[in-house]
């Protein structure tokens, strides 16, 4: 048939063959590799290429001190992991240390000088040359000497380093320079104790392996407050293990990690732990479930004829009294006095969690109250001695400046606020800290690697090295029954604008001298101590200290990842002690402690809310979370950022305020939106608040302040932030 | 063993729920380990990407007898009948007949999404952002893993980086088989209390094979019959209720009991 070539016959050949092509792998191959061209192209980040290896160290995010071992491309770290049979971690890491590789490209980060200037809600920053800074510092530094006009004060945000212990020493021969911590760190807490006994009882610690009931006032005792492997042992009866570990009962306001995984939880009306922690104490002095003749023997203010004792004191809390103050059952009460008595050893916890503020001096000293009648402390309780970890001689203790809480020292004091926020540390209100200045006239410089926390409040930023980019040793753990030291070592070469913070304050007080060399002597004065036993990461065993021919050789191995650890001693027997501590008036303090300030026994404004703050260790307020902590924040839920409050539904319908939608809490101080998360679990009339901020995935084209809780926080209301009232509207 | 011949493997996971702690540390080890990048700012829980997602869940109790778990849900690997598998245009999701690991091929991935509409667990994501890492951060990333461009669907492979390690250092030995401490998966890796067990299912002495077959394992929406290779453990009966409820389909999120 001859081929005519019509409009038709053309239309059916194209649309025949693309009818046929697409029975053949042509199309599909094309479809193909386009999808694998486009994979390819340039803004498509490329994987780096080069020799792998491995390296060791610690890490410093808490003062956990997880060992780590780094996979590294290039000589650059690209994943973390624990390195096995660690004393602290045994081959794990929490989910910031595992990224904790990555806080050296924070978007934040900074890497040089910095002036800043805040404006409405955003922050400016101007470079700066450090020595600008550093003559600014020691001109202000030579007047508070010199003229008297104000304190020199530093706020070390990591304390018990050894570069804490050069700042104590240059602080001290200063004369007019006071150290400051958070008033939430461990150290106040033993400071509590020494009140007690009217002398340094020297550093404790916690025997875990001993302990078969825990009552936790709401430290965060299953997450974060002990070493993993602590954590790890205490939640070991759980599962198809078949272990055992030690029964937890926490005390909180919030339905905290903790809570949730403790295998009790009992529910407390904000700030009444005080009043509970008596409330323990009369049924165990009722009932008679304490060492009489121990507690008659050593406690000065047990029974006092003509003064007002711990027994009148105690006396007045009975079961029903405490109820009445803090929401928890008389029955609830009764039994778990019982139950710490008879199923001991038992340890009470009061180091309350670090976001939510500290529980107080008062109720502190109720805590170890309990702790002592229940014979937790003494010669074979689960609170051990243990010694300081040696350190060279100008750092004895009279050669130190005494650690402060920043809530001890008067307001408008300051002339110079210096904040070491070189490490990642407890979170504080910045209205806490700027009432304690002189105002206008006062100089605030952070040494801080990123623009985050505390820092975002100050006039200078000088830059230290990141996380795993500077040499620094971990503190021991409070929860740790020895003394303990490692030495996280670099693993990135830190950039050219950054100091650390020894070579900072060397500068200010014209002390020569390097951190390698501060941390080398310790490990000499350890290595000449021929205590303990070193934890080496090449091998994964321990070995007596003693078997190391020099201390070169210790400080290689605590650069490799590994841990020393002390011996450990025999408790003392417990000396003679008051109960309500050592101040004029004690028993008057302890019974407001109890019976005073509570957010329920306000009286009650209309429409406010009591909001609870918490944190959660090395993600709190300033810390410098990595990018991919987005993954945990924002993608997830998982973690619940500043930005969330979470109420009770009933709570959510009386404030009219529904989940997911907006809400804004004002105080004096301000106001925040928050988005509005109801969950059945959280108790009526509370809102719990997270004080991290959210991580920073990616750089914007401006730095905008972070929103933090505690920046709502009108610090005359309360020496502690564990709980504030706030009105919430729906916004 | 004969060097030629490889034993079929059945990789699995058993995940205690009762130890699980909610901590998190296995969905950051995973997106490191996978080169996942950070969200974009305007990222949320519905176009974020975790290959590992930690959901909490509670028994729907009021103040304050609320009872809470975490369930770790990534690819849950099924074995029959993958949904994924059978809806895929372009042969972009493979079963390793050798391993029995459900692979994606982002490469020929055509980012048309019935894979994440069939697949039952929500375990799939999508890349709503060409990858972004701050400033310096690429230099950061895991050398074996090739970051995934916009528009693709990607997901738990049970970390093929290393099981490709791993075969390389048992080639280097000149086996064909692998030494199962080489092949660990970098949640089971971090998760600081041991909740997940990882091995090969056909291994009747490996801790996973053990866990489950345990009277406290259990596997979600086993009804569907898809025989899926991640057990879950838990004592608790509100728990173990959860499998058979569906996945909420409007919220990744909200798995409430
Ligand atoms: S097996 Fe690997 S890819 Fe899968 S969830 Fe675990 S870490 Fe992520
Ligand atoms: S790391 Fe372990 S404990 Fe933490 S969320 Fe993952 S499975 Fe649970």
């Amino acid at each position: 048939m001859p081929l005519t070539l019509t409009r038709r016959n053309v239309l059916k050949f194209v649309g025949g063959s693309i009818a046929g092509m697409m029975v053949t792998p042509l199309p599909w191959k094309l479809l193909d590799d386009v999808a694998i061209w486009t994979q390819n192209g340039p803004w498509i980040p490329k994987v780096p290429r080069g020799p792998i290896t491995t390296a060791f160290s610690t890490c410093a995010l808490c003062s956990a001190g997880c060992g780590i071992q780094a996979r590294c491309v290039n000589t650059i770290p690209y994943a973390l992991s624990g390195i096995r049979n660690h004393p602290a971690n045994n081959g794990t890491l929490c989910p910031s240390g595992v990224a904790g590789h990555h806080l050296a490209y924070h978007p934040l980060r900074l890497k040089s000088p910095v002036q800043l200037f805040r404006r409405e809600e955003t922050i400016e920053v101007q470079p700066v040359s450090s020595e600008e800074i550093l003559g600014k510092i020691s001109a202000a530094v030579a007047i508070s000497r010199n003229a008297g006009e104000g304190t020199l004060a530093l706020l070390d945000q990591r304390p018990g380093r050894s570069v804490s212990l050069f700042y104590r020493n240059q602080l001290a021969m200063h004369g007019r320079g006071v150290y400051l911590v958070s008033p939430t760190d461990p150290i106040l807490i033993t400071q509590c104790l020494d009140e007690m006994v009217g002398t340094s009882f020297g550093p404790v610690g916690y025997n875990l392996e001993r302990v078969r009931t825990v009552l936790s006032f709401s430290a965060p005792v299953l997450d974060g407050w002990g070493t993993p492997v602590q954590t790890s042992k205490m939640l070991a009866h759980r599962g198809s293990s078949g272990q055992k570990g030690a029964r937890v009962i926490q005390i909180d306001s919030r339905y905290s990690r903790s809570a949730q995984l403790a295998d009790q939880w009992i529910p407390i009306k904000p700030n009444t732990e005080a009043a509970l922690a008596f409330g323990l104490a009369h049924v165990l002095l009722r009932e008679g479930l304490y060492d009489k003749a121990l507690i008659q023997s050593r406690a000065l203010d047990f029974q006092t004829k003509g003064k007002h004792s711990y027994f009148d004191l105690v006396g007045r809390f009975t079961p029903d009294h405490t109820a009445e103050c803090t929401g928890v059952s008389r029955d609830v009460i009764v039994a778990t006095a019982r139950a710490l008595a008879a199923q001991g050893p038992s340890l009470v916890i009061g180091d309350g969690d670090s976001g939510g503020g500290p529980l107080g001096r008062e109720a502190e000293m109720a805590v170890w109250g309990i702790n002592i009648l229940l014979g937790a402390l003494g010669s074979n309780g689960a609170i051990v001695h243990h010694r300081a970890v040696p350190a060279p001689k100008e750092f004895s203790a009279n050669g130190l400046s005494p650690v402060q809480g920043v809530s001890d020292i008067p307001d408008h004091s300051i002339g110079v606020l210096l904040i070491d926020a070189s490490e990642q540390g407890d979170p504080l209100p910045w209205s806490l800290l700027e009432r304690k200045l002189i105002p206008d006239q006062s100089l605030v410089v952070a040494f801080s690697p990123t623009l985050t926390g505390l820092a975002q409040h100050t006039h200078y930023i000088i830059p230290t090295p990141a996380h795993l980019e500077a040499l620094t040793d971990v503190p021991t753990m409070l929860s740790s029954a020895t003394g303990t030291f490692s030495v996280s070592s670099p693993l990135l070469r830190r950039p050219e604008g950054t100091m650390d913070a020894r070579e900072i304050m060397g500068k200010i007080f014209e002390v020569e001298g390097t951190l390698e060399e501060l941390l080398k002597q310790r490990t000499s004065a350890i290595f000449e101590s021929r205590r303990g036993r070193v934890f080496k990461a090449s091998t994964g065993s321990s070995v007596q200290l003693t078997e190391l021919g020099s201390s070169d050789e210790l400080w290689a191995e605590l650069t490799a990842g590994g841990m020393w650890m002390d011996d450990p001693v025999r408790s003392k027997p417990l000396p003679e002690f008051h109960f309500m501590g050592r101040s004029p008036a004690a028993y008057e303090r302890m019974l407001d402690a109890g019976e005073g300030i509570s957010s329920s026994n306000e009286p009650d404004a209309p429409r406010k809310i009591t909001v609870l703050p918490y944190g959660r260790r090395a993600e709190v307020g300033g810390a410098q979370l990595s990018p991919l902590m987005t993954k945990l924040y924002q993608e997830s839920g998982l973690h619940r950022s500043s930005k969330v409050a979470v109420l009770n539904p009933a709570t959510a319908k009386e404030f009219n305020v529904a989940n997911g939608g907006r809400g804004t809490l004002v105080t004096e101080r301000g106001t925040q939106e928050v988005t509005i998360r109801v969950d059945g679990a959280v108790m009526p009339g509370v809102a719990e608040i997270a004080v991290s901020p959210e991580p920073v995935g990616q750089a914007g084209t401006e730095i905008v302040q972070e929103q933090d809780i505690l920046e709502l926080i009108v610090p005359d209301q309360a020496p502690t932030w564990r709980a504030f009232r706030a009105t919430l509207q729906k916004a | 063993m004969d060097q030629t011949t490889v034993k079929k493997s059945r990789y699995g996971m058993a995940i205690d729920l009762d130890r699980c702690t909610g901590c998190g540390a296995c969905l950051i080890a995973c997106a490191v380990e996978n080169n996942v990048s950070p969200g974009q700012p305007k990222v949320n829980e519905r176009n974020g990407t975790t290959w590992m997602r930690v959901f909490e869940v509670q028994d729907g109790r009021p103040f304050p007898d609320a009872q809470t778990a975490f369930i770790p849900m990534m690819c849950q690997q099924c074995e029959v009948e993958t949904p994924c598998v059978s809806v895929c245009p372009q042969n972009a999701v493979e079963v390793d007949p050798e391993t029995g690991i459900v692979g994606q091929i982002p490469q020929r991935c055509l980012g048309c999404r019935y894979c994440m509409t069939a697949c039952p667990y929500h375990a799939r994501y999508y890349n709503w952002w060409d990858p972004k890492w701050p400033d310096g951060m690429e230099k950061a990333l895991n050398p074996d893993v090739a970051p995934r461009m916009r528009g693709v669907v990607e997901k738990c492979n049970f970390c093929h980086g290393r099981l490709h390690e791993a075969r390389a250092r048992a080639a280097a030995q000149g086996s064909r088989q692998i030494n199962p401490s080489d092949y660990i998966p970098a949640c089971v890796e971090a998760c600081p209390v041991q909740a997940i067990a990882f091995g090969d299912l056909n291994d009747e002495s490996t801790d996973v094979a053990l866990l489950a077959r345990s009277e406290r394992a259990f596997r979600f929406l086993a009804r569907l019959g898809t025989e899926t290779k991640v057990y879950y453990l838990s004592g608790r009966d509100w728990v173990r209720r959860l499998a058979d409820r569906e996945l909420a389909r409007s919220k990744k999120e909200t798995l409430h009991g």
